[in-house]
């Protein structure tokens, strides 16, 4: 099993990109098609409550500062219901990694090469993820804090640049359509913020665990922060509307930079951010769902599954779904409801249980 | 490691290497044709009719190196023509015209024939924003006439059009009696809540750039000697092909064209182009002329100005007020009147006053005539009153005309130049 520690700095760094990975690209649509003007606001509120659960999940997960969630649940609910939970929590992992596998080659085909087969970009994501997954949570680690500051620089970058293209008049009015579509709205967001959960399968490999609550906070935190910056620069300067048509509003954004005219056409930078996040996001649900299959199961090490497994992923990801339409329309109406069953449904009930039994392994 | 397996493995990275160099979707820079601008026309058959300017890297190529000589022998582009059903399939017929692929990633500018514009384009719009490598920077405009025409214009010193066209628009802000729209915020006012956009009007010129050669042509007989009337004949012949050469079509880009929805409702003359680029907040820089107290015409620079478009619900009615404030330099005194404190607030009166008239002018042809709402004005009552506007939203197409607009400019003039008055002949008593 895995015996390798990481920094609690090391897994706040994972948890930004891997929330962020493709969320910056493909949210702002699905929450604009809801909120229209007010996305930001979705985003703003699907943080908040994103933040909410971080501080449910970290109870939980501090409860059993040693332990997985796979392996106090059966402790929790007995060992039939534990073992369903676990399955659920695992499989959904396993799931949004074959989504994202998906996403990937997608994003690559519309954008750049459109004649080049997906499967070409699909396999080459699953041999980089099973390779750093294969690795260790250590090596993700220090991918992380290698990858995610250039992420960030890069993001950061874009949004400057396209700041002086901003009408700010376009995100008004505030909530001209009162509240509904605003709430409405930021179920994605608090879905993608509420992928937080992985930190049930982290903190045991955590060097100090207590830790792991603020780097919780601050990943949410930052991830809130450019989610709604980012939001409300793709409504301002591309349009509501807009945003909501787009395949890729992020894309648009970067590519329509224009600076004194020498400074254009920064596209290429779209394909690192897009590559480095969908990378990490694939590392980070690989390895939870990997890890917590093979403690599902009770095997002494998840390794010997990474590539029988990773095959399966990218199988599943080809046939899942037959267009991108249909990417979209599970990814913003299904998806996230799922996702929630899992990422805020599963800790909100271990920590319930855990409190009326009174079960903890801190001593 | 054995011997074998790092053997092995030196091959694997070898092939690897190989794998790296080619890519399903790659393309060489020399089998592209790269696309400057393209122009969209209505045919007679009632299809698109899409022409496109190619460049010629090795003539742009030779022409820096200063060789070549050839002159206008070889353009720097060609053009290429074909038409479809739907945009899409016009482009892609160009496969069968062009020996090399088009490349759209550097397209500087889209025309849209006027017919074309007339029926409407937000189909054509719907497939050029599904194309990836079309940029959203590329300027929309609409062409008085026919848009392939503009393509074929020359425009010196420049070898390509559409890259001079896109080079105008951006200087337009020095005059500002032109308007300039790129894609991305073209789309985003078509599919805002006052969908009526604006676009840059580009007109053909057909006019002989180089007069002087045809005079020298008709009073050509002189009193010069037999070598030097054949020296002439000679420079006359060769002036006169010159000339010929010369006499193409320039063009000019001034007002704009004005849309409802996606058709084309009719043009904006420089006065009242300016009047939208004030109303809309756009206004860069541009000359105001006025009479001053003599009489003399006095010309101001206007530099920096801010709109605020403010809905107002005064007793169950709509009023629009549209507040300019504006500052400026003057620029040019046709007479020898000096400007002092005591003088200098009538003086801002007049501008005002000029700038109120050109705002007049914009809403008289777009209110009143064209009836389109491309000031924004229903997209600023969506914004200050959500609630009213919905109940409005479907009626707004009637109640834009006889929407009363209230219109208060405020001019300062600020600094005069390098001098501080006229070179009076004689100088000052």
């Amino acid at each position: 099993m895995e015996k390798g520690k990481i920094t609690a700095r090391q897994a706040m760094l994972l948890i930004i990109v891997a929330i962020l990975g493709d969320g910056i690209f493909f949210l702002p649509t699905f929450v604009a098609a809801q909120a229209k003007t007010d996305a930001w606001l979705s985003f703003l509120l699907g943080s908040i409550l994103g933040l909410l659960l971080t501080g449910i999940i970290i109870k939980l997960g501090l409860r059993f500062p040693d332990k997985t969630v796979i392996q106090y649940s059966e402790e929790l609910a007995g060992t039939v219901v534990g073992k369903l939970l676990g399955i659920w929590y695992i499989a959904f992992f396993l799931v949004t990694t074959s989504y994202l596998t998906r996403e990937f080659g997608e994003f690559l085909t519309t954008v750049v090469m459109p004649e080049t087969p997906i499967l070409i970009f699909m396999i080459f994501l699953s041999i980089a993820y099973s390779y750093a997954v294969y690795g260790g949570i250590e090596v993700m680690g220090r991918v992380a804090e290698f990858l995610t500051p250039i992420y960030i620089f890069l993001l950061i970058v874009m949004m400057g640049l396209s700041v002086k293209d901003m009408n700010l008049q376009e995100l008004t009015p505030v909530m001209g359509n009162g509240i509904g579509p605003v709430i409405k709205g930021s179920i994605p967001p608090f879905a993608w913020t509420a992928n937080v959960s992985a930190m049930l399968m982290l903190i045991p490999f955590i060097n100090q665990p207590e830790q792991s609550k603020k780097a919780s906070y601050m990943a949410v935190g930052v991830v809130g922060l450019l989610f709604v910056v980012n939001t409300m620069q793709a409504i301002a300067v591309l349009g509501a509307q807009e945003v909501a048509r787009l395949e890729f509003p992020f894309f648009h954004l970067a590519a329509t930079v224009r600076v004194a005219n020498f400074l254009e056409r920064i596209d290429a930078l779209i394909m690192i951010v897009w590559v480095t996040g969908d990378f990490i996001r694939a590392c980070v649900f690989y390895y939870v769902g990997l890890l917590g299959l093979s403690q599902w199961l009770k095997l002494k090490d998840y390794k010997p599954l990474v590539l029988p497994m990773s095959l399966l992923l990218v199988s599943l990801g080809i046939v899942q779904f037959d267009s991108i339409m249909e990417i979209h329309t599970w990814g913003g109406q299904g998806y996230p409801f799922y996702a929630l069953s899992v990422e805020a449904g599963i800790p909100i009930l271990l920590l319930i249980i855990a409190w009326v039994r009174g079960k903890s392994s801190r001593v | 490691m054995s011997l074998r397996r790092r053997r092995f493995l030196t091959v694997m990275f070898l092939i690897f290497v190989l794998l790296l160099s080619g890519c399903w979707s790659r393309r060489e820079i020399d089998d592209l044709a790269i696309v400057t601008g393209i122009a969209l026309d209505l045919g007679p058959d009632n299809k698109v009719h899409m022409t496109i300017q190619l460049v010629k890297p090795e003539v742009l190529a030779k022409r820096a190196q200063g060789g070549g000589g050839g002159g206008n022998a070889d353009k720097a582009y060609w053009l290429l023509e074909s038409h479809g059903l739907t945009f899409v399939d016009a482009v892609r017929k160009f496969n069968t015209l062009s020996p090399r692929q088009l490349f759209l990633a550097h397209n500087v500018i889209i025309i849209f024939g006027e017919d074309l514009a007339r029926r409407g384009i937000a189909s054509t719009l719907d497939r050029i924003s599904r194309t990836k490598n079309l940029r959203r920077t590329i300027w929309v405009m609409v062409a008085k006439g026919k848009a392939r025409e503009v393509l074929e214009a020359e425009l010196e010193p420049e070898y390509l059009s559409a890259v001079a066209i896109g080079h105008m628009i951006e200087g337009r802000e020095v005059y500002s009696q032109s308007y300039g729209i790129d894609l991305k915020d073209f789309l985003r006012v078509l599919t805002g809540s006052s969908p009526n956009p604006v676009a840059s009007r580009i007109e053909l010129r057909k006019e002989f750039t180089n007069r002087e050669f045809w005079e020298v042509d008709e009073d050509g007989q002189g009193e010069a000697g037999q070598g030097e009337e054949d020296a002439k004949e000679h420079i006359n012949k060769e002036a006169r092909t010159q000339g010929r050469e010369q006499a193409k079509k320039s063009v000019v880009l001034t007002g704009a064209a004005v849309f409802k929805k996606d058709k084309l409702m009719g043009w904006f003359d420089p006065t009242e182009t300016r009047g939208l680029l004030w109303i809309q907040g756009k206004m860069r820089r541009g000359i105001i002329i006025i009479n001053g107290p003599e009489g003399e015409k006095m010309a101001f620079e206007s530099i920096r100005s801010k709109s605020e478009v403010v809905p107002k619900i005064h007793q169950g009615k709509l009023i629009m007020r549209v507040k300019i404030d504006e500052e400026n330099d003057f620029a040019e005194d046709m007479g020898f009147v000096p400007l002092t404190p005591e003088n200098i607030p009538g003086i801002e009166k007049k501008i005002a006053a000029a700038i109120q008239k050109d705002i007049e002018a914009a809403l008289r042809k777009g209110q009143k005539e064209y009836k389109s709402d491309i000031f924004g004005f229903g997209a600023a009552v969506h914004r200050k009153y959500p609630q009213q506007w919905k109940a409005i939203k479907g009626r707004w197409e009637e109640l834009f005309p006889q929407l009363e607009v209230q219109v208060e400019v405020k001019s300062k003039i600020r600094r005069r130049g390098m001098s501080t008055e006229p070179p009076k002949p004689g100088g000052k008593e």
